[in-house]
């Protein structure tokens, strides 16, 4: 039996539906993320996890009991906050042992766990500190080891990291792996950031307008997007809106409203006349010196930006198909030059178009995402 | 528009390059304004020859000794005592009721609640004192002890709610989400969380409430029975007659009471705290 189960879950402020019928399960001991843009209810339903808001319809179960209408200080479940709310008034270990106090802990051994705690979150001897004294690296352990103390069967993580600049966030990602490792606890993290959300899950839940996506493994939301929403969020995406000219099997052609057709193989039942969305990524981009090789395709275009992320060069390429971003290995080619772009048929991933708004501006996104020389790192990378 | 272009290019120069020394003269200056009449009120009350000599040409603390002894004055003090604590009490139960209704309800005339409840700062004292004799007169409630609290509560619950609900509204409502979370429920969560978060600033409110009204004289004046009279009231009837060093011996009385109670009030603010935020 799953740990959680959450199904139909739904919650209406007036006549804004924050969360439309959400239905998923979490093992014990998963590490699972919800992670979607602001805005997606992805708060909104840790919120009601945690009992802070009543869901308007559906139902929830921790461990085979519902949660429905139990209040948060009834429930097996501790949360990290997005601002932490570490209590001002009370020092680093009174922090730590609020729960346990709450809990009727003897003093005694509210001291030795929260002395324990501070171990494992590497802060011996800070106990006697105020948490404002704290770096807000030491403040995040502060608030894990709080919603850690009383052994919750659920922590939910409410985006605490992201106010931590990258290096520290990486760092803290690490951390939390190593603790969910030594504790065994399942934890349920809620992100908009696709980096901490693929580098620390197990499963990611992907949410959109307040519905969910895809759940499913990283790996398989990356490779087998179910959606072109998904497909642009996990990872960047270049999306070519086109219409089924021919079908020959497993092969189609596409046309864009351009001179040159587009070539893709799938599996899908796709029919001549269909208006899909081709997305394509970054690094399965492929650039030639020159258009050939008759049985794949290819375009001309020019190289207008190209910014060095460590391993690759990330090149923005003004094609016929409109602005195509580049992760290539290749660093010969300057701003200005002429290339060839193509890539495998087998590579893009085809979607019905319209699907989603965003992937109409989601090439734009990532062309200005790469043009601006920013220092994040993209995760296909990684 | 050029010739004042040329006037003030010298004016202009010279703020650039003596500013920050200009700006420390007139600080001084302004400052010594404040308080060198305070000043001299305070070493007054240790002229051994009365007020009319200036500087005192012997210091002397026989004043004190005279204020003290004198019953008259102790009676005020302890009547003033009186009114301001009880009225203290009934302010910051009031003020800190609003600014909790303010911070955390919504509902039909909320703004209009805030208004009313800071704005008499703005209305003249004598104007409020008239309309509160009109007033007590017409609910037949005359002049004496329980006038003089409830125009003092008038008088400070403006001031008390500009203190005490800052402190509401920066206390950040997750800290209880937190607590609740962590296995307190409502009742264990008012009490181990909001209660120490907010307090300072209703002791704070409290705190300037009672130095108001401790100070009061307009309203008191006007409400007061005859024969009562609070610290402020005995001083002005000293003054009328004549001035005697046992005026700025109260004066200094007043003085410390004042300056020890803002000075409680603020460091209990956390002024420091809420710039951060």
């Amino acid at each position: 039996m799953s740990l959680l189960t959450v199904s139909n879950l739904t919650k209406r402020f007036g006549d804004l539906t924050a969360v439309d019928g959400a239905s998923f399960d979490i093992e014990d001991g998963e590490f699972v993320s919800i992670l979607g843009p602001s805005g997606s209810g992805k708060s909104t339903i840790l919120r009601m996890v945690a009992g802070f808001e009543a869901p308007t319809a559906g139902s929830m179960t921790l461990d085979g009991n519902s949660l429905v209408g139990v209040p948060p200080f009834e429930r097996d479940l501790n949360m990290v906050f997005q601002n932490l709310a570490l209590f001002p008034h009370l020092t680093v270990a009174e922090n730590i042992g609020y729960g346990l106090k709450q809990s009727g802990v003897p003093k005694g051994e509210r001291k030795d766990r929260t002395a324990a705690m501070l171990e494992m979150v590497h802060l011996e001897g800070y106990g006697d500190r105020n948490p404002d004294e704290l770096s807000g690296g030491e403040q995040q352990r502060v608030a894990l080891a709080r919603a850690l103390v009383n052994e919750p069967a659920l922590v939910l993580f409410d985006e605490p990291l992201s106010s931590l600049d990258r290096k520290l966030r990486q760092h803290m990602q690490s951390e939390l792996q190593r603790i969910q490792a030594e504790t065994g606890i399942t934890f349920l993290y809620v992100t908009h950031d696709q980096e901490v959300a693929l580098s620390v899950s197990d499963r990611l839940i992907v949410l959109n307008d307040g519905r969910i996506e895809q759940v499913g493994p990283v790996e398989e939301l990356y490779d087998e997007p179910a959606t072109a929403f998904v497909a642009d969020f996990i990872g960047d995406v270049n999306a070519i809106s086109a219409t089924v000219v021919e079908r020959d099997g497993e092969h189609l052609t596409l046309d864009a409203g351009t001179a040159t057709n587009l070539r893709a193989r799938t599996d899908g039942r796709w029919q001549p006349g269909d208006r899909i969305d081709v997305c394509v990524r970054p690094h399965e981009v492929r650039l030639l010196d020159a258009v050939g090789d008759a049985r794949s395709f290819a375009t001309r275009g020019t190289v207008r930006t190209r910014s060095y992320q460590g391993s690759d060069i990330v090149y923005t390429v003004e094609t016929e198909w409109g602005p195509l971003t580049v992760n290539a290995r290749e660093r010969g080619h300057a701003v200005g030059d002429e290339v060839a772009v193509t890539w495998d048929a087998a590579d893009a991933h085809l979607f019905p178009a319209g699907e989603s708004d965003a992937e109409s501006e989601s090439t734009d996104a990532t062309a200005e995402r790469s043009a601006s020389e920013s220092d994040r790192a993209r995760p296909e990378g990684a | 528009m050029n010739a004042l272009d040329g006037a003030l290019r010298p004016l202009e120069r010279l703020v650039q390059r003596h500013g920050s020394r200009l700006a420390r003269v007139v600080m001084v200056a302004v400052f010594a304004f404040l308080w060198l009449p305070i000043g001299v009120l305070v070493l007054m009350s240790f002229a051994e020859g009365g007020v009319l000599s200036f500087p005192p040409e012997e210091l002397t603390l026989r004043w004190y000794g005279a204020f003290l002894s004198n019953d008259t004055a102790r009676r005020a003090i302890a009547l003033t005592l009186k009114i301001s604590t009880v009225a203290t009490a009934v302010t910051v139960a009031l003020s800190t009721l609003i600014a909790y209704a303010v911070d955390r309800f919504e509902f039909p005339g909320k703004g209009l609640l805030q208004l009313l409840a800071t704005l008499p700062i703005v209305v003249p004292l004598v104007v409020t004192g008239v309309a509160l004799v009109l007033f007590f007169g017409t609910i037949n409630l005359g002049s004496g002890y329980w006038s003089v609290v409830v125009a003092h509560v008038v008088r400070t619950i403006p001031f008390a709610t500009l203190v005490i609900l800052p402190t509401f509204l920066t206390f950040d409502r997750r800290l209880e989400e937190a607590s609740k979370d962590l296995g307190a429920d409502e009742l264990e969560t008012f009490v181990q969380v909001t209660l120490p978060n907010v307090f300072p600033g209703i002791l704070a409110g409290g705190l300037l409430a009672f130095t108001i009204s401790f100070n009061e004289f307009v309203f008191t004046y006007f409400v007061k029975g005859s024969g009562q009279s609070t610290l402020p009231v005995y001083i002005w009837d000293q003054i009328r007659y004549n001035v005697t060093p046992e005026v700025n011996v109260i004066s200094v009385v007043f003085l410390l009471v004042a300056v020890s109670m803002v000075l409680v009030a603020v460091s209990l603010t956390r002024v420091e705290l809420l710039a951060r935020r």
